[in-house]
């Protein structure tokens, strides 16, 4: 397994906000329109190469917010490579209603599934699938595309109603 | 002139494609360094197509590279000409028919010998378009291998092949010279199997499964640093593609590629060639010349990396 950090370009210990900006800069230069690489990747390459930006990027990602939980300083020292997701059996369950995100990814946890489990099944990018349970709202497509993606999701959890699922979470986006 | 007889650097400019100014930028860079009081000799070795004589206002070369091939002449130093510029001399490639636009393998290596003894600071090759054999060994041979893409579809398509073919040619020469033929043609087998895509992946996979023979493999690439400039750049974002040309060459190849820097399409240059005379000598204070300067700024900066292989 590769160094996420490498991968992405930035310094080994870089801030999560650095990492983003080399994140979402990488994966427009792999973008399948972008000039500067179009010729260079097959569409083969160019999907594994953008797999593994989304990989190194949920991984310093996953890290950094399960430091913010434990300390209250930002960590300055390099995180750890393997990311072991916390046991959270004893967790209480987020209110669907109110925390639609979060009560997937606590379902998802309690289930021992990871999110490259969840991305497998549902092609959905790791990072894609993370802005769902963090309810990132401004990182989140459009709800046509957003109510697609969580039914995905909720099937993978085998939760009976996605619909009620998927209506509190449009609720939470700020409205036009 | 001072009698010093040192090593020359070796620069070359490809790119793959024809008509996305390798010519134009050789010359000019050539007179940037003269004026800065390097001695530099410029080498059309784009056999078949040479013209940097008649950029030079050189009508007629009494002398080229064509009485190499003929064997009337027997070094490359008997075949230098003044250009009327101080510092700067040419080696030019014109009247090179078609017939020896692909010198025998013998005679090639015997002037790619040559072009790091000849007396200079720099020797400059302007070479051919397309992705040859003989293209890539001027290239491969250059202490700073330079390639020049302008912000088209075509030219970086071209560019990447030509990359590609350089990078290809380099790895065999690295493989034999490690001798790790055998290690290798292993490495190439689980290729498939492991879903290896790119050439850096194949790189980290011989170095993981056979660490002896990566390590030498590796340490005999790691002297390939291919340099790229954008041309003709007509929109301040054009300029953007060279460092994602060579954020992508890293990705892809493992190589670093560095972008020595953007020139804008200015007129002047389309009117220098037509008068026969340089931007760099007709138009010094131009932002043309300001960017070639920078370029050979860049260059000069340079003087540990690349060498002969």
């Amino acid at each position: 397994m590769s160094d996420p950090f490498e991968t992405l370009g930035v310094k080994p210990g870089a801030s999560v906000l650095e990492a983003e900006r080399a994140y979402k800069s990488l994966k427009e230069l792999y973008s399948e329109d972008s000039l500067a690489t179009y010729s260079l990747l097959d569409p083969e390459q160019r999907r594994k190469l953008l797999d593994s930006l989304d990989l190194a990027f949920s991984r310093i990602a996953a890290s950094i917010g399960q430091r913010h939980k434990t300390t209250t300083a930002i960590p300055q020292a390099r995180v750890e490579p393997e990311i072991v997701e916390p046991k959270i059996e004893d967790a209480p369950m987020p209110d669907p209603e109110q925390h639609p995100g979060a009560y997937l990814r606590w379902l998802r946890q309690r289930a021992g599934i990871s999110l490259k489990d969840i991305s497998e099944r549902t092609k959905l990018s790791v990072a894609r699938l993370e802005d769902i349970e963090l309810e990132r709202l401004d990182r989140l497509p459009v709800p046509v595309y957003l109510q697609g993606y969580i039914a995905e999701y909720a099937r993978c959890l085998k939760i009976d109603e996605p619909r009620r699922l998927i209506d509190n979470y449009l609720k939470q986006l700020p409205r036009k | 002139m001072q009698h010093k007889q040192v090593k020359p650097r070796v620069w070359a400019i490809g790119g793959g494609k024809g008509g996305i100014g390798k010519s134009v930028i050789s010359i000019n860079l050539g007179v940037a360094l003269a004026r800065k009081g390097h001695r530099c000799v410029l080498v059309d070795a784009d056999l078949g197509g040479a013209n940097l004589h008649t950029m030079a206002g050189i009508p007629n070369p009494g002398k080229s590279l064509r009485e190499l091939f003929t064997k009337d002449a027997g070094n490359l130093s008997d075949v230098l000409i003044p250009t009327g510029i101080n510092n700067l001399g040419l080696i030019s490639g014109a009247h090179a028919l078609l017939d020896i636009a692909n010198p025998k393998h013998l005679l090639k290596q015997k002037i790619i010998r040559q072009l790091f003894t000849l007396d200079a600071d720099v020797v400059l090759l302007d070479l051919s378009a397309g992705s040859s054999f003989n293209v890539l060994d001027f290239f491969l041979a250059a202490h700073e291998p330079i390639t020049v893409v302008v912000p088209t579809p075509t030219s970086i398509e071209n560019a990447y092949h030509f990359l590609k073919a350089a990078f290809y040619r380099r790895l065999k020469t690295a493989i034999a010279e490690a001798e790790v033929g055998h290690l290798v043609d292993q490495a190439k087998e689980q290729k498939v199997a492991l879903g290896i895509r790119t050439p850096r992946e194949f790189l980290q996979h011989l170095a993981e499964t056979s660490p002896e023979a990566g390590a030498a493999v590796s340490e005999k690439m790691a002297v390939f640093r291919p340099k790229l400039i954008v041309n003709q750049v007509r929109r301040p974002e054009e300029i953007a593609l060279g460092t994602k040309m060579s954020t992508a060459c890293r990705g892809y190849f493992g190589v670093e590629m560095n972008f020595l820097g953007g020139i804008y399409n200015d007129d002047k240059v389309v009117l220098s060639i037509q008068t026969r005379k340089p931007a760099m000598k007709a138009y010094p204070q131009s932002s043309f010349a300001n960017e070639i300067n920078d370029i050979m700024a860049n260059l000069l900066a340079n003087k540990v990396e690349g060498g002969r292989v």
